[in-house]
């Protein structure tokens, strides 16, 4: 077997093998597609574990010996906190978090390992989905997070949903066609995947037409919280609900593909209004035919830089993209990013961001 | 925007992380383990014990760098477990390609797929490191727990088998 040392060092280009080793298995890494609730079901394993329901044990099992050792001492933090901040449970433990820390983390890094014990509950960053108002060219979902302080049953169902009827979107692009006013009555979840929501009678009274893709909403929000959900029992003031602003709804409502109903190219970094350096790497989703992305750079009215980016997956697939922008004059600034039409080149599928270089 | 990152919360730290890499490291492992369904608990696992170290982790980079080497460590205990019933029956030594490969092989990339995933461990968790991952030598060190010289032996060795693969193919 012949050794070559020199095909290793990364500063002298690949080798014939190398390279067509990286086009294989760039080429096998594309037909692997991760699913779109892996976020939910982190959050769902971190709460699960939270609540002591899931066996420590599990910590062990991954890393040396000495990194189990530390995310036991965490954990059991983590589990002081939520007992005491979201539910006043435990107050006798609480009241001496020395015991459950050895090696107390310093204050400005995490809210979770580290805050006096408190009683404000804890906030933690929310997915809520919202409509796209430009119709472009059909009405379709995006998403943002937001900050939300947990209820005091600290459930995600319940604090998803409440985000979404409180907060309004960020990027005026967005709009969320539940009446204002509407509150969660009650969630719960039946037959293990079937989420039953019950909305206060104010969501009785929305425009017309809008029912279909603002119940998809609704869905993909809870999903982003509980991700085994699939399907939708609504109900308004305790009534099942039959339509809903005119459209027609089954007694489950099922979740639709969120290739159906995402929108297609998504800016995911920076967020809207949000202030940069002078390099921005501006992140997005896109399920595009072959991951081609259009992205344009604009100031003033004016367009000051245009490419195309390719997605690490192409339709049907949800890839992720990424261009870096460097040397930005401090300024304002607008990223749009969208597909081009096959059919006549025309801008399809946009999604644009303001934001702001320092 | 990094310097938000580093003043974040554990549960800011699992989303912003999750967005920037849950994909590449699904396939990371899923390349490890062989089926996609396993690696995605295997990364999610991994997510969840990086959310109770954050304390110590306390930055983007180490985070990263320590969902790597839990994710490759848990990879290699889940394809321990099931070695009997592995898609990808045990391998012959990398440059005696057995009659059955040739025959399942569809094209050049298949072969070049299978005599990866029957490479030794470390040399294939060498290659997908710094071929897939794209890794510098310190990275793939420090993610397997083992010198860079080391490394360079593992990915000289692996590659020297996939080229000799190659001169007899084409």
């Amino acid at each position: 077997m012949s050794d070559r040392p020199g095909t290793f060092d990364p500063d002298q280009p690949d080798d014939e093998t190398a390279r067509r080793l990286r086009e294989v298995l760039s080429h096998e890494a594309r037909a692997i597609t991760p699913s779109a609730d892996g976020l939910a079901i982190i959050r769902e394993k971190i709460r699960a574990q939270r609540g002591g329901r899931r066996s420590w044990v599990r910590a062990f099992q991954i890393g040396g010996a000495g990194l189990a050792t530390a995310a036991i001492a965490v954990i059991g933090v983590v589990t002081v906190q939520h007992h005491t901040g979201s539910n006043g449970r435990k107050p006798a433990t609480a009241a001496s978090p020395g015991v459950a820390s050895p090696a107390p983390a310093p204050s400005s890094v995490s809210a979770l390992a580290s805050s006096p014990v408190a009683s404000a509950p804890s906030s933690y960053p929310v997915w809520v989905y919202y409509v796209d108002k430009r119709k472009d060219p059909q009405q379709l979902l995006f998403r943002e997070i937001t900050q939300w302080t947990s209820s005091p049953q600290h459930t995600f169902i319940k604090d998803s949903v409440s985000a979404m009827l409180a907060t309004a979107a960020v990027d005026p692009d967005y709009t969320s066609y539940w009446p204002a006013g509407t509150t969660l009555l009650s969630a719960n979840i039946v037959g293990g995947t079937t989420a039953v929501v019950d909305l206060s009678s104010d969501a009785a009274n929305g425009p017309t037409g809008e029912g279909a893709i603002s119940v998809q909403q609704l869905l993909y929000t809870i999903i982003a919280g509980a991700p085994k959900i699939d399907g939708l029992q609504l109900r308004i003031a305790g009534t099942p609900v039959t339509s809903l602003w005119g459209t027609p709804m089954p007694a489950i409502i099922p979740v639709s593909p969120s290739s159906q109903v995402w929108g297609h190219v998504w800016i995911t970094a920076p967020a809207e209004n949000a202030t940069v350096a002078s390099s921005v790497e501006i992140k997005g989703e896109a399920t595009v035919f072959e991951g081609t992305v259009t992205w344009q750079l604009r100031s003033n009215g004016g367009t000051l830089k245009t490419g195309s980016v390719t997605a690490d997956t192409g339709a049907p697939y949800r890839g992720l993209w990424s261009v870096t922008l460097e040397g930005l004059a401090p300024g304002q600034y607008a990223i749009r990013a969208y597909e081009t039409s096959a059919k006549d080149g025309s801008v399809t599928f946009l999604d644009d961001k303001m934001f702001t270089v320092e | 925007m990094l310097g938000q990152f580093e003043t974040a919360t554990a549960d800011e730290a699992v989303v912003e992380l999750y967005r920037a890499h849950y994909n590449g490291l699904v396939r990371l492992s899923a390349m490890l383990v062989g089926d996609s369904g396993t690696a995605e608990e295997v990364v999610q696992d991994a997510f969840v014990t990086m959310h109770g170290s954050w304390h110590r982790l306390r930055d983007p980079e180490k985070a990263l760098a320590y969902l790597r080497q839990a994710i490759v460590n848990r990879s290699r205990s889940t394809l321990r477990h099931r070695a009997v019933v592995a898609k990808y029956p045990p391998a012959p030594p990398p440059d005696v390609p057995s009659a059955e490969y040739f025959a399942l092989a569809h094209s050049e990339r298949d072969e070049i797929m299978a005599a990866v995933r029957r490479l030794p461990r470390r040399q294939r968790e060498t290659l997908l490191l710094r071929y897939y991952s794209d890794l510098s030598e310190a990275q793939i060190a420090d993610t397997l727990g083992i010198s860079q010289g080391a490394v360079k032996s593992h990915a000289s060795r692996g590659l020297a088998a996939l080229r000799s693969l190659l001169e007899k193919t084409s």
